[in-house]
């Protein structure tokens, strides 16, 4: 993992910004053909949506699809694992595999575009040409760029740079801007998540207090290790491990530790009342 | 005696289309520890669930009936394995040397019995490799594990388009934290069932907002492969078309 210089984050907002004005001022691409529409009406959520086209994505994509042969599949409704309503489109080789698809928000805004079969390997590219790279594929599709600095991680021969989200300098796991890319730099898939949080306590306890009270929540012979850190986390199902996605996020203080074999483990206590709201746990 | 050794070894040569889902429910709970899991079960709920989409008859054991006789009697025909347990790379009595597993559940809070690469190679002389494995614990997705060649799968990538074997392998490098896994296959699963290649659906996972320090996939095998089971007619990959 590695972040950026300064010097290039200037240089890379500043071909950023001339690829943004480059793509405002260019003619909207036109979608090769309309999809058929079997089921009745389903087009009809792609016009009361306004949600952009999929042809028109893939004719943006740095790599721009070639569209002859592919088909649309008809748009569907999504429903998320956090109850967010999405709209689904397709695109499709002549086999019937899934090339491209994207999500937009009801009113539009694209959170999600996803590619298939992008090949592996290449020349690798280094982290900082990765992260350049992952901006102009953002200003491709005139999406907007994540702030702060970039992680760039390594994952099963491809590489995803994070954008992570922050409130008022408080961190919320699992928010912000993904890009995944391939070694190369080829995009393989945008997703953009911004969950709704929940009102901020009128008063936050401190790093200490959480502290004292997590020592007398953990297991016996497990440690606490580091300092308390705030997040804006998913309130646990039953205060266990697993994440409640369809609820608001809330302001807790993350506090990792060791179970006695070892186990590395967090914690996640209410920010105001210091109630458990979940943990997480190394397997 | 021949004829029924050669019709075992044709019949154990055949791939298979069963499916088997298991995990460690005991050692993340109470009373072994203060809290509630229940991350095991919903795992190896969507696991199951989409592997009977894809035609796999699924045998699901999550908690103290997998054990180490049970898990080993499972694994033995399968075409397809998924487990969520604890795994790393354990020591093997026999050989005199570190091997890569995982551990059941057993009823065990801790130290509970492992399964570890040889004696699944023992149960599995014959068999046709595995379609699918999907080894949800912490190092088994590293170079030196030994599971993949224990169930048959080269650790090579074949790329989107080129021709392979039909196997593909997931597993998470160096210590994998659960929100991240539950994410991550959440996005898999849900990719696999929509009729994307592994690969593909490995991709989709990466978007899945999973903590990159908590968290690092790996697979092997051939992007391309779609787990359908082998008594299943073909899906088309992308699901119908409309043209």
């Amino acid at each position: 993992m590695s972040s950026p210089t300064r010097s290039y984050r200037r240089m890379s907002a500043g071909l950023a910004l001339t690829l943004l004005t480059l793509a405002a001022c260019s003619a909207p691409t036109r979608a090769i053909a309309p999809s058929s529409d079997p089921g009745g009406g389903v087009n009809a959520i792609d016009a009361a949506a306004s949600i952009r086209p999929i042809t028109a994505i893939a004719g943006r994509l740095l790599e721009p699809l070639a569209l002859a042969g592919l088909t649309t599949a008809p748009s569907q409704i999504i429903t998320l694992e956090s109850g967010e309503v999405r709209i689904e489109q397709r695109l499709l080789d002549s086999s019937g595999l899934e090339l491209l698809s994207i999500q937009s928000t009801p009113s539009g805004e694209l959170r999600s575009i996803s590619r298939s079969s992008v090949p592996l390997g290449g020349t690798v590219m280094s982290n900082t040409a990765l992260v350049s790279r992952a901006i102009l594929h953002l200003a491709s599709l005139t999406l907007p760029l994540g702030s702060g600095t970039p992680v760039v991680s390594a994952v099963g021969d491809r590489r995803v740079v994070t954008w992570g989200r922050t409130v008022n300098g408080v961190a919320v796991p699992g928010d912000g801007t993904r890009v995944a890319l391939s070694v190369s730099g080829a995009l393989v898939g945008i997703a953009i998540d911004e969950a709704p949080l929940a009102p901020a306590p009128a008063r936050t306890t401190t790093a200490a207090t959480a502290k004292t009270a997590a020592l007398l929540l953990v297991p016996s012979g497990a440690a606490l290790s580091g300092t308390p850190k705030l997040g804006w986390v998913a309130p646990a199902i039953d205060a266990g491990d697993e994440e409640d996605l369809s609820a608001p996020r809330e302001l807790a203080w993350r506090l990792r530790g060791a179970l006695a074999d070892g186990t590395p483990f967090e914690l996640h206590l209410a920010a105001g009342s210091l109630a458990l709201l979940g943990w997480d746990w190394a397997r | 005696m021949l004829v029924p050794l050669l019709l075992a070894a044709s019949l154990a040569a055949t791939p298979s289309s069963t499916a088997t889902v298991l995990a460690n429910r005991t050692a993340f709970n109470q009373p072994c520890v203060s809290f509630t899991s229940t991350a095991p079960d919903r795992l190896a709920a969507q696991a199951s669930s989409a592997l009977r989409a894809l035609g796999w008859s699924v045998d699901q054991v999550v908690g103290p009936q997998f054990n180490q006789s049970e898990a080993l009697q499972q694994i033995a025909p399968v075409g397809v394995l998924y487990v969520h347990s604890h795994g790393d790379h354990y020591w093997d009595a026999v050989a005199g040397r570190r091997s890569s597993g995982f551990r059941v559940d057993a009823g065990s809070c801790s130290n509970a019995p492992t399964v570890i690469a040889p004696e699944i190679l023992a149960v599995r002389q014959s068999a046709a490799p595995l379609i699918l494995a999907v080894i949800s614990t912490c190092h088994n997705g590293e170079r030196a594990s030994k599971l993949p060649a224990a169930f048959g799968i080269a650790m090579k990538k074949v790329s989107p388009g080129a021709l392979g074997p039909r196997s593909f392998y997931l597993g998470y490098a160096g210590v994998a934290w659960v929100r991240g896994i539950v994410r991550f296959e959440q996005h898999f699963w849900r990719a696999v069932r929509s009729g994307l290649p592994a690969g593909a659906a490995f991709d989709r996972g990466l978007l899945s907002g999973f903590s990159p320090a908590d968290l690092t996939p790996e697979w092997w095998g051939n992007y391309n492969l779609i787990p359908t089971a082998p008594s299943n007619s073909p899906t088309p990959p992308g699901g119908p078309r409309y043209v």
